[in-house]
């Protein structure tokens, strides 16, 4: 906190942050001990099960699905799948076939004693993400020599629906100087309970994720950086009722970044938030775990709600992210922290707002790389006027040294943009970051000033949130519609039924491998 | 001083320097590698576009084999302005004050709407836009409206949903959202809609309007829709049909 150029009060920042802590305290003690249809799919992912039958349907749910409906589920997949290969002397990817193929199984396997499945399921995830870790071993390394000076790393969305068609727009987004492509997922994917199976070439707004997709992308990349010698990260979508699924394919198929976040799931696509709030925590786990970078969305808050009056309520969310993120395992440098510029551009002196706002962000956080996302709502196809703001949105990205930029595009509330589009963005975003690139350290804001006076003021409210929601429970502050002027119950929403209460022989196989790991972190 | 005498609007041309001049911008990619045969044959796509005095004036490599271009040319097409004049009315729109007062004079009690996002159709800023209070930019939304009774389902309500919910509410209008049109998605689910529609007798006599950013208001017609609303419409649009559609109803029931 030293050198905050809003003078903000370092005992004020640490009351918000310890508040936040305390929601998420809270939040992980009501969610404790339970799991999700989810979570099990990641798992037998993560273990390398894989495929689906003629109708489309994942083999990983078809097991999920014999084990509820043999009234199982409580026990988790990893319990029977070791069970039934410790009894039947069998691999694990053959017990899952079993499964999968035969259901009775279930009834007629000798018990074995739960110490030794536990052991085998133990050892067998050691082994799986080992190998998971080993085949993207060269990635840190790449990651670090595609680092950009001066920050903030250039985020571009593709979404052609047309995995094959978002290649050729990925590449040229690299061409241009894009450091992350995200390929955005075709509309309501989140509320599949499913991740589509194979390569895609069609989509709704967007092209699903799909593991052959990611695979696809993945490869279409690495070959570009062979070429040009630039490594281009890969991102996706873990919000959703697939959030650790996505988070374990993500992995698998050496994506750098995720979006990640339940409560975007839980105000923008009704998901249930119990639910996503467990997959969250499984999801971030599985990011943390293979220094995966994650992304929060509480840019949107600011499109459904007056961006200059929700500004306390993004500043909230934001420490609760945080909190929950460092909870799953995540690292700072691994959690990035949304933001937006969503005020409406006829605002007076909306710009000095807007770089208040950011300078809050990173100094409330100044060792993630917040994610800054350029005004949408308020772009209406009037191009030049968009591109106007784009050029104001990169200045206040350069200044306040965010860690990532989501490049903003003239067409921007059209239509999904047009391969060209994305190089205007960004080039705007090249202009501002060598015309101004020192300008960072030739600023500092006027003591009383507009400027400081709104971060004081945003900073102030969101403590007075974070105190009554602490009182309240997050549960209970959704249901009052606290983020996004948007309203969820505890048990509404979709999903729930995807959730139950873990038995005493539920094994998590991630948690056996993972937190082994970690003691011998620490012990070394 | 005098200002150039207003054209003849019978045979009107696109113009940027002088009146007539028909100059156009235009912007595209092409799948090919940069260089001089690549601009040749961006000109000659303009030309056959109807285009005179072509200008490539920017060229760009986006990939191996993506170039993009900027073009300045002359377009010698002209279209009869008055044709349109007669055909597409400008949209009528009244003030909400002025909206509230023939509301009231109606006799009709509070008009009650029901809208929502259909389908999987996630997009909720345009429905909020039009019927929350807050509206969007400074104008309030339908709620605002003395004499308007506004439900909001939100994003994501199936069809049959909706429709239920308009039936058990005595709907006078049903307002769907549509904001996603790839592949024709929205018109799929607004033909769905309104075929279930029928199934309700008791949604006979009420309205259905449809709206989305991408909409054209030609889609009311195409899709048995009572009004379409675009890009640009606000909730003054949305009301001032209303109105002016039950005082139509009321007169012809006199």
């Amino acid at each position: 906190m030293q050198d905050s150029k809003l003078g903000l009060d370092p005992t004020q920042v640490e009351a918000c942050h310890r508040l936040a802590r305390r929601i998420v305290a809270a939040v992980l003690d009501d969610i404790e001990g339970r799991s999700t249809v989810a979570i099990e799919r990641a798992l037998l992912r993560l273990l390398g099960v894989a495929g689906a039958d003629p109708e489309g349907v994942p083999f990983v749910n078809r097991i999920v699905s014999n084990l509820h409906a043999e009234g199982l589920l409580q026990d988790g997949a990893c319990y029977w799948l070791f069970r039934i290969a410790l009894a039947d002397g069998i691999s694990p990817l053959a017990a899952a076939e079993r499964l999968r193929d035969y259901p009775d199984c279930l009834r007629t396997t000798a018990p074995v004693d739960a110490g030794l499945i536990a052991q085998a399921c133990h050892a067998a995830f050691g082994e799986a993400l080992e190998e998971i870790i080993a085949r993207h071993s060269h990635r840190p390394a790449l990651r670090t020599s595609a680092a950009r000076h001066p920050k903030p790393l250039r985020y571009v969305l593709t979404a052609t629906g047309s995995v094959r068609e978002d290649i050729l727009h990925a590449r040229a987004v690299a061409a241009a100087g894009g450091d992350i492509v995200a390929v955005i997922r075709s509309t309501a994917q989140s509320l599949l309970d499913y991740v589509p199976y194979g390569e895609t070439e069609e989509g709704y707004g967007g092209t699903f994720a799909t593991q052959e997709n990611f695979r696809s992308m993945r490869q279409a990349m690495d070959a570009w950086c062979e070429e040009n010698g630039r490594y281009v990260r890969l991102s996706s979508f873990c919000s959703g009722l697939c959030m650790p699924e996505i988070a374990a394919m993500g992995a698998i198929e050496g994506y750098d970044n995720m979006v990640n976040d339940a409560l975007y799931g839980v105000l923008y696509r009704d998901i249930n938030p119990q639910r996503t709030l467990i997959d969250q925590l499984m999801s971030r786990r599985i990011n943390g775990f293979f220094g995966v970078t994650i992304n929060t969305g509480e840019d949107n808050y600011l499109r459904t709600a007056d961006a200059v009056r929700a500004a306390p309520s993004v500043v909230a969310s934001q420490l609760i992210n945080y909190q929950m993120a460092k909870a799953s395992g995540l690292t700072d440098p691994l959690i990035g922290i949304g933001n937006a510029f969503e005020i409406p551009p006829d605002t007076v002196n909306g710009f000095l707002l807007e770089w208040a706002q950011a300078q809050l962000t990173r100094e409330l956080f100044p060792d993630c790389p917040t994610k800054f996302m350029p005004p949408t709502k308020h772009m209406n196809g009037d191009l030049m006027r968009t591109h106007g703001c784009d050029t104001l949105f990169n200045l206040i990205a350069v200044t306040t040294r965010q860690g990532i930029q989501t490049i903003g595009v003239p067409t921007e509330g059209v239509f999904t943009p047009l391969i060209h589009d994305r190089v205007h963005g960004l080039q705007g975003a090249e202009f501002a970051a060598v015309f101004a690139r020192d300008l960072h350290d030739e600023i500092e804001f006027r003591q009383g000033g507009l400027i400081r006076l709104r971060a004081k003021e945003v900073l102030e409210s969101a403590q007075a949130l974070l105190e009554r929601i602490a009182s309240e429970g997050l549960f209970a502050s959704l249901a009052d519609g606290v983020f996004g002027d948007v309203a969820r119950t505890r048990d509404g929403g979709k999903g729930l039924d995807g959730v139950f209460q873990c038995s005493s022989r539920y094994l998590n196989g991630f948690h056996l491998a993972t937190r082994a790991r970690s003691a011998e972190r620490s012990a070394a | 001083m005098t200002l150039p005498s207003p054209p003849d609007t019978s045979r009107i041309k696109a113009f940027g320097d002088h009146l007539g001049d028909g100059i156009v911008q235009l912007c595209f990619s092409l799948p090919v590698p940069n260089g001089a045969a690549a601009e040749a044959a961006a000109a000659a796509l303009v030309g056959k576009m109807g285009m005179e005095r072509v200008q490539v004036v920017h060229r760009q490599e986006l990939d191996a084999h993506v170039t993009f271009f900027t073009v300045f040319a002359r377009c010698r097409h002209e279209v009869n302005f008055r044709q349109f004049e007669d055909l597409v009315p400008e949209r009528p729109c009244l003030s909400q004050s002025e909206i509230e007062e023939r509301l009231a004079k109606l006799g009709l009690g509070e008009v009650v709407l029901v809208g929502a996002a259909t389908g999987t159709d996630t997009h909720s800023v345009g429905l909020d836009a039009i019927l929350n209070l807050k509206g969007y930019h400074g104008e309030h939304g339908l709620e605002a409206y003395k004499g308007l009774q506004v439900h909001n389902l939100g994003s994501q309500v199936p069809n049959e949903d909706l429709l239920e919910r308009a039936a058990a509410l005595g709907a006078h209008a049903v307002l769907v959202s549509q904001t996603v049109t790839q592949q024709d998605l929205h018109k799929k689910n607004l033909a769905a809609l309104r075929a279930a529609a029928r199934k309700h007798t008791r949604l006979r006599n009420t309205l259905f309007i449809c709206g989305g950013p991408h909409l054209e208001p030609e889609l009311a017609r195409e899709l048995d829709y009572d009004a379409c609303f675009g890009r640009g419409c606000t909730p003054a649009h949305v009301a001032t049909f209303l109105v002016e559609h039950f005082e139509r109803q009321l007169t012809q029931a006199n």
